[in-house]
C-alpha cells in the first residue's frame, strides 16, 4: 500500500480496534470479578471495583513487561550457560 | 461496488477511496457489534438461565434485560477508566 492517505486511514482505524478489543477483553475480565446480580442500575461498589480492575490490569501488565525487560538479559545468560553445560 | 477490477495504474479515485474507507468502517463496526452481542448473551446466560428449563421464564428474561443493560454500563466504565489512564500514561 503506498497510498499515504489510504496508510494513516488504515493505521488509524487499526489503533482504535485494538483500544476496542481490549476494552471488550478488560470488560469480560473485570465483569467476572465485579459483578454480582445485575440490578436496576449500575451500583458505586461495582463502578469502582470496575475503574480499579482496569487500573489494577494495566499495572500487572507493565509489572510484567518491566520485569521481563529488567531480568530478560539474566534469564538469557542463564540459559546460554545451561546450554554450554550441556555441550 | 466493485474492488475486484483494479483501476488503472493500480491507483483508486478519490470517490473510490472514500467508499473503501467507509466500508473497512461498516466491517469494523459489526465485528465489533458481533463480539459486544457475544459476550453479552455469554455473560448473561450464565447470571440468569442457572438451569435452563422447558422455555425462557417471565423472570429469566427480565433479568437477562437488565444484565444487558448493566453490561453496556461495564463496557462504557471500562472504556472510560481504560481512556483517562492512556491520558495519565501519555503525560508522564
Amino acid at each position: 500500500m503506498d497510498d499515504p492517505q489510504m496508510q494513516r486511514f488504515l493505521e488509524s482505524e487499526t489503533q482504535k480496534q485494538r483500544f476496542q478489543q481490549l476494552v471488550h477483553s478488560l470488560t469480560d475480565q473485570c465483569w467476572d470479578t465485579c459483578m454480582g446480580n445485575p440490578g436496576q442500575k449500575l451500583d458505586r461498589k461495582t463502578e469502582t471495583c470496575l475503574v480499579n480492575c482496569v487500573e489494577r490490569f494495566i499495572d500487572t501488565s507493565n509489572f510484567v513487561v518491566n520485569r521481563l525487560e529488567k531480568e530478560g538479559e539474566n534469564y538469557i545468560r542463564k540459559e546460554s550457560e545451561s546450554v554450554d553445560k550441556w555441550n | 461496488m466493485d474492488f475486484s477490477t483494479p483501476p488503472p495504474g493500480g491507483k483508486f479515485d478519490g470517490a473510490q477511496k472514500g467508499q473503501l474507507m467507509e466500508q473497512v468502517k461498516a466491517q469494523i463496526a459489526v465485528a465489533n457489534a458481533q463480539e459486544l452481542l457475544q459476550k453479552m448473551s455469554d455473560k448473561c446466560f450464565k447470571k440468569c438461565v442457572s438451569s435452563p428449563g422447558s422455555s425462557l421464564g417471565n423472570s429469566e428474561t427480565k433479568c437477562i434485560a437488565m444484565c444487558m443493560d448493566r453490561y453496556m454500563d461495564a463496557w462504557n466504565v471500562v472504556s472510560r477508566a481504560y481512556t483517562q489512564r492512556l491520558q495519565r500514561e501519555r503525560n508522564k
